[in-house]
């Protein structure tokens, strides 16, 4: 999957480039508004990341840009407003969602692979791992053939940790995705060991193996092999 | 109080004193102002009296007039002094003044007494304490009249500038401006409120700005951080010294990360950034955030109870309603 990042911070474009690159898609940088034009013009991506404040322009412009050569690439907007209006602008303007800066890698990579899966399969998609089989469009979880009862919040768990395979999620990442800002109220996060252990006897103690590792002090890691 | 009651207070205050002060004056005025008269009368007759008693024609004495033969020795100079006779009509004393003197007329020394009356006096005093009482009623009705007057004409300019500043916005990002009045001390303050409403919206706009910018400046620098740990946190072979490392300086970035949103939230409720108002049903917040913090709540080991049923909507910012 081809992803291009427009960012005008060049160390933080590093950062964000390797770690998607190292999540398996290809990603592509541009750091002005003409040059992002012009990748744009030449090649298709699947998703385009915009920062909206950019050197010579607003990112916002480079959305009206793709949906007028009705790219069907997804659309994500990083900023460092947490302005509503500039949400909502961009969100009426067509882009698929917003984060803000300072964001977790694991975050940005989740919603990336939601975006995909939205704009690839209009909703209809299944995401398979190993054993486990779930149906994002009716949000059903199959461990081979048997279907698991899962909390939604147990559901969002198991999605994040699957979209982020193969590498270390912190705790704080995971508290984050499931309660969003509610969690600047928290000093802990130790209470998300419940949900990780729900989790592993609801399904992954129905699979061959246990996929899920706990990096100690740092968070958790599912393992596709 | 108002401005003009208080002035008028100390108005109605000092009006009757001076009034007063006023009648006294005046009372002694008249008075002196008559004697004059009176004496001037006196020394007139006296003129006549002397031509008579020349001619010949001694007056008889009575009340206003005592002719006496004296001895040729007797020198009596010029005096005016007061007297009073009963006056069986009237049933009171009334006062009179008198003038003395002695003249040699014909070679024979007479001693003349001349007297008038200047009349009663309590008239005097009544008619003038009745002019006084009744300049002082129409003193109060003007003052009365006057003052809705002053309220309506006068202050209007300052009543405007008032409103004015009590409908100020400091979000609007106008600053006031007045009409010019014709009175200087009004356009003075209207100009001083201007000037600083002008400096308040400028203080406002940059306080606004750097609140945006600190955000964007800060929330970079910010995601540089969190990236790279997170990457170097995928690196693997970690110590376990280094991932106690690595795990503390994420926790630290992301409080910071978190403080700095709190901040800036603050900074945005206190431009009043958050105008926007909807209808929001509290009871349905109320249990969509406790079902969203059951885990908390149960992993702090608390429980919650909510005790009202239906609903409850105010007009409020949906998301300020969550906080």
């Amino acid at each position: 999957m081809k992803i291009l990042l427009i960012e005008d911070e060049e160390s933080l474009s590093d950062a964000i480039r390797s770690y998607l690159i190292q999540s398996d898609f290809l990603c592509e940088a541009a750091a002005t508004v003409a040059d992002a034009e012009e990748k744009i013009d030449l090649y298709e991506y699947d998703v385009v990341l915009v920062d909206i404040n950019l050197p010579d322009g607003s990112g916002l412009q480079l959305i009206e840009l793709l949906k007028k050569a009705r790219s069907r690439s997804g659309i994500m907007i990083i900023s460092a407003r947490n302005s509503l209006d500039d949400k909502i602008e961009g969100l009426n303007l067509g882009a698929d969602d917003y984060i803000t800066k300072p964001f977790h890698m694991a975050e940005l990579n989740a919603r990336i692979r939601s975006v995909v899966r939205r704009r690839q399969f209009e909703g209809h998609s299944e995401i398979v791992f190993n054993e486990i089989r779930i149906d994002t469009d009716t949000t059903d979880v199959f461990v081979n053939t048997e279907r698991v009862e899962l909390t939604g919040k147990e559901y969002k768990l198991l999605l994040y940790l699957i979209a982020n395979q193969n590498r270390v999620v912190t705790k704080e990442a995971i508290a984050e995705h499931l309660w969003g800002d509610h969690i600047d109220m928290v000093d802990s996060f130790d209470f998300i060991y419940t949900h990780i252990k729900n989790m592993r006897k609801k399904v992954l103690a129905k699979c061959s193996a246990d996929y899920l590792q706990t990096i100690y002090g740092m968070g958790y890691k599912l393992s596709s092999a | 109080m108002k401005l003009l009651a208080k002035s008028n207070r100390y108005y109605l205050l000092f009006t009757p004193i001076s009034l007063l002060l006023g009648s006294i004056l005046m009372y002694a005025f008249i008075d002196f102002v008559f004697y004059d008269e009176i004496e001037e009368r006196l020394v007139y007759q006296k003129q006549v009296v002397q031509e008579e008693i020349a001619a010949g024609r001694i007056p008889g004495s009575g009340k206003l007039l005592e002719v006496r033969e004296v001895a040729p020795g007797v020198s009596i100079p010029e005096t005016f002094s007061d007297t009073s006779f009963f006056e069986p009509i009237e049933g009171e004393a009334i006062p009179y003044r008198q003038l003395d003197f002695s003249s040699i007329i014909n070679e024979q020394n007479y001693h003349i007494t001349i007297r008038n009356s200047p009349g009663e006096l309590e008239p005097l005093v009544a008619s003038t304490a009745l002019a006084m009482a009744l300049i002082l009623v129409f003193i109060l009705l003007m003052v009365k009249y006057m003052t809705g007057l002053i309220n309506q004409k006068v202050w209007s300019p300052f009543n405007s500038t008032l409103n004015q500043i009590r409908s100020y916005d400091v979000t609007s990002g106008k600053t006031l401006s007045f009409d010019s009045s014709d009175i200087d001390e009004f356009n003075e303050l209207n100009q001083a409120i201007h000037s600083m409403s002008e400096r308040i919206t400028k203080d406002y706009t940059s306080l606004k700005e750097f609140a945006e910018n600190a955000a964007h400046e800060m929330q970079t620098p910010l995601a540089i951080i969190r990236s790279k740990l997170e990457l170097l946190m995928q690196s693997g072979e970690l110590k376990e010294e280094q991932v106690k490392l690595l795990t503390s300086v994420s926790e630290a970035s992301g409080r910071l990360a978190r403080l700095n949103q709190s901040l800036l939230l603050l900074t945005k409720i206190e431009n009043r950034q958050f105008q926007e108002n909807e209808k929001v049903d509290l009871h349905r917040l109320v249990k969509r955030l406790l079902e969203d913090l059951e885990e908390f709540i149960a992993f702090r080991q608390l429980s919650t109870e909510l005790n009202r049923e239906g609903s409850t909507v105010l007009r409020m910012n949906p998301l300020l309603a969550e906080i």
